[in-house]
């Protein structure tokens, strides 16, 4: 008994390999992986970083094949060690390739316990390799680039908090429509910007996305409030422009949904306390100014949500889901298999309450 | 005086005639002629010349008690019995004519004075230790414990080498089942050795189990830690001539107590004593984890360290488990090299090791940083425990920890802890439960693992059992 024991022991410092063993030295840790082209006819692009003195310089690594496991072997056997994706923050899709089932691009991350479902899905204007083929040098790694990237805009709720999971989610589910970011390579250096959220129908991409401030509201209805909401306005008034700045500090809903003989009717009432952080008249002491000025606001808002209903409706995207909310508390009016039918028709009304509870510093 | 000459020569020859041992007559009234025997070495001669000052004073005017001082006293002769006596120190007063004996118990051995023992340095509180004499050790207890239910019996133990193995308990407080025990197992301990070499003999006799990586015995050198126990209902053991003190039962977390605690202020000794029951878990722990998440588990790393780890350890040319080993064989070294030296080196030793090794072993490649980092985390946590051999235990048990995690990642950690877990819950000092709050569990007490309380409430110190001595 004791030789076994000691034996063991032994091997496990001798035999590489051991049970399902994988060195972290021995592999390649992808960060990013981009994904161009359609099922039959696939390309993907993964970066992995190449210099141990500077983690932000990286190598793009390209395979072809026709499906995503065949791309992936492919470019794996460029590589001199194992291709790994354990790590991987973002996936890149680009906008032609999502338009065809993003789902079956991405099954073969979901079919693996190692991919992390933590990693971000964007929707990229264009081709996925010219996100991936910087020429500005980044400030870190570009997996994390893109990952911090997404999360500030998570954070100040212009997009929705997904990731892998949460989209699988999402796909199969009726009552919601997928919410991705959207990105656009801006500048002759090519950098990423974002560009608001790209609407999906199911697992496809509609090929309509929405402008920053739509996607905004979007996600303050659809999901609510991050840490912060940032906003700007420019207001004509007599031939001047002023511009108006705020944060809000709450957004809060309520939804009343009627039936008018075979349509629906969802009304939003929506109350936003905010702090003004630009107004240069000033003067926001005074009530008549302070009214006219929460006016201003409850107009251009009340005017951006309903541009991003119609769009939503026009691309058949339930990307607040109203569905949802539904299903949940309105069941009569619920029919499975036939939502996107009835949302495509439903009349939706906004009615917002703003409210300027603080003014800034100065007075 | 031929018969007097005679027997000096016959003491001498039966002490093989060292040089140390002096027999010589003196007059004495009583009996007109004395042998006064004693070794040089180990008596203070004005004492003994004070001594038979009196005794011949006394036996002119008091017949029947003429021998009695506080250190001397009087037997029949007997050359065996004698030969102990001088043996252990004391002096011993021949009367040829009448056949007695006066012995002098007042043996004059060298020690030194009782200094802070270095190993168990604290900051504030008492700065005493035991020293290599049975007498000031309990008179060190005996001044902290002025009651007189402290008990000190005595037993001898070894066959050739006698010696003399202390214990001492607080009657009201020490629960009958574990003295008789103890009594037991050091009875049996009397003619199974030769001698009392090395403390470790009592430690191997006493303990439920020997083999076990953990000290079931708490050693200490610090009379103010023996006392607390003392109060707690534990049984102290002393050797002759050592400045050991062995505390049982006692429970795991005791080894985390410090003085400090009880001498710092509630909160920061709470916290003190936070980090160190935490140090345990790092100390066992760290290594292992490091190799199996090298080996196994890289995703659980957050994004911004993994690529600059992953860089590192790309240019190592073996196994996470190599690295590690190297590493910590490396400290060990250091640390055995720094134990031996001569104070005046020790230094010299930590930079060579630790800044020249420590550094250069990176630049040439052989290790990674991070390894460095978490074995060096290691060996510092290992060093918290406030008790020398728990932390020599703890350095010994995280290599079982890392070849399990190298041959299985996280699940060979986890069925390593379950071992330790199983093991733990089995282990016993004198038979009461060594992780006690925890197993059998105390909610109450299991919160004084963690925190001091407060003096002025009763009851809010830890004690690792209950006073009452009552047995779980």
């Amino acid at each position: 008994m004791r030789k076994i024991i000691v034996f063991l022991l032994l091997s496990s410092v001798f035999l590489s390999g051991c049970w399902d063993q994988r060195l972290y030295k021995e592999l390649s840790i992808i960060s990013v992986v981009g994904v161009d082209g359609h099922i039959g006819d696939l390309k993907a692009f993964y970066a992995y970083p190449s210099s141990s003195d500077d983690p932000t310089k990286y190598i793009v690594l390209e395979g072809v094949g026709k499906t995503a496991r065949e791309v992936r072997m492919n470019a794996n056997k460029k590589t001199e060690q194992t291709m790994d994706i354990a790590e991987l923050t973002t996936i890149l899709v680009s906008e032609e390739t999502a338009k065809k089932d993003l789902y079956s691009l991405l099954d073969v991350y979901y079919r693996s316990a190692e991919s992390p479902m933590t990693a971000k899905v964007v929707i990229t204007d264009g081709s996925t390799k010219k996100f991936l083929e910087l020429k500005e040098n980044l400030p870190k790694e570009i997996g994390e680039y893109y990952l911090d990237f997404i999360q500030s805009f998570e954070k100040s709720s212009i997009y929705p908090v997904t990731n892998l999971e949460i989209a699988a989610n999402k796909m199969f589910g009726e009552g919601r429509d997928l919410a991705l970011p959207y990105l656009k390579a801006s500048g002759d250096k090519g950098l990423p910007e974002g560009e608001g959220i790209a609407l999906f129908n199911g697992k496809n991409y509609t090929g309509e996305h929405l402008t920053m401030r739509e996607s905004t509201f979007a996600t303050l209805i659809g999901y609510g409030k991050s840490d912060i909401i940032e906003l700007a306005y420019l207001m004509k008034k007599d031939g001047k422009d002023i511009s108006v700045g705020f944060n809000a500090i709450r957004f809060k809903k309520n939804m009343k949904v009627t039936q008018v003989g075979n349509n629906i009717k969802v009304k939003y009432n929506i109350y936003m306390p905010i702090v003004m952080t630009e107004y240069p008249p000033d003067h926001l002491d005074r009530t008549k100014r302070r009214k006219e000025l929460e006016k201003f606001i409850e107009g251009r808002v009340e005017k951006d949500i309903a541009r991003m209903f119609k769009k939503s409706q026009e691309a058949s995207s339930d990307v607040v889901g109203i569905g949802e909310d539904i299903r949940a508390y309105y069941p009569n009016l619920w029919k499975d298999g036939k939502w996107k039918e009835i949302y495509k028709d439903i009349k939706i009304e906004t009615k917002v309450d703003v409210k300027i509870v603080r003014s800034g510093s100065i007075r | 005086m031929l018969q007097l000459e005679s027997m000096v020569e016959k003491l001498k020859a039966t002490f093989y005639n060292s040089v140390d041992f002096i027999a010589r007559e003196i007059s004495f009234p009583k009996d007109q002629y004395a042998i006064l025997c004693y070794y040089s070495s180990m008596a203070n001669k004005k004492d003994v010349q004070d001594i038979v000052n009196v005794l011949k004073v006394q036996t002119t005017f008091n017949e029947k008690d003429w021998d009695a001082t506080t250190a001397s006293q009087k037997e029949a002769y007997n050359l065996e019995t004698l030969v102990e006596y001088v043996c252990q120190g004391y002096t011993v007063l021949l009367l040829l004519n009448s056949q007695q004996m006066v012995r002098f118990t007042m043996p004059n051995l060298p020690h030194r004075s009782p200094d802070e023992p270095t190993n168990e340095a604290i900051l504030r509180g008492a700065h005493e230790g035991f020293i290599e004499d049975t007498d000031v050790n309990l008179g060190l207890i005996r001044k902290r414990m002025r009651v007189p239910d402290l008990i000190v019996k005595k037993v001898t133990v070894g066959t050739d080498n006698k010696a003399d193995v202390y214990y001492m308990y607080l009657a009201r407080f020490a629960n009958q089942e574990n003295l008789t025990d103890l009594e037991r197992r050091l009875n049996n301990m009397k003619d199974k050795i030769d001698g009392l070499y090395a403390s470790g003999q009592l430690n191997d006799f006493i303990e439920d189990n020997p083999m076990s990586p953990f000290p079931q015995i708490m050693n200490t050198e610090r009379p103010d830690r023996v006392f607390a126990n003392l109060t707690e209902g534990k049984i102290v053991m002393m050797a002759d001539f050592s400045p050991t003190a062995y505390i049982t039962p006692v429970t795991l977390f005791s080894f985390y107590q410090s003085p400090d605690d009880f001498n710092s202020r509630v909160i920061v000794g709470s916290f003190y004593r936070m980090v160190r029951v935490f140090s345990f878990i790092t100390a066992i722990f760290l290594p292992a984890f490091y190799i199996a998440i090298v080996s196994f588990h890289y995703e659980v790393l957050p994004i911004e360290l993994s690529k600059k780890l992953k860089l590192d350890i790309s240019e190592i040319p073996y196994r996470p488990i190599f690295e590690a080993l190297i590493v910590e064989i490396i400290i060990e070294l250091i640390r055995e090299a720094s134990v031996r030296l001569p104070q005046a080196l020790v230094q010299t030793i930590g930079i060579v090791g630790g800044l020249v090794v420590g550094d250069v072993i990176i630049n040439a490649g052989l290790v990674s940083n991070m390894v460095v980092i978490v074995v060096a985390l290691t060996a510092i946590s290992s060093y918290v425990a406030p008790s020398v051999e728990l932390n020599t235990s703890v350095r010994v048990l995280r290599f079982p920890f890392m070849f399990a995690a190298a041959l299985l990642g996280f699940f060979g950690i986890l069925i390593g802890a379950l071992i330790l877990g199983v093991h733990l819950c089995n282990l016993g000092s004198l038979k009461s439960p060594y992780i006690y709050p925890l197993v059998p569990f105390d909610p109450k007490k299991t919160k004084q693992i963690l925190f001091r309380g407060k003096h002025t409430t009763s009851g809010t110190q830890p004690s690792s059992f209950d006073p009452r001595g009552k047995k779980l």
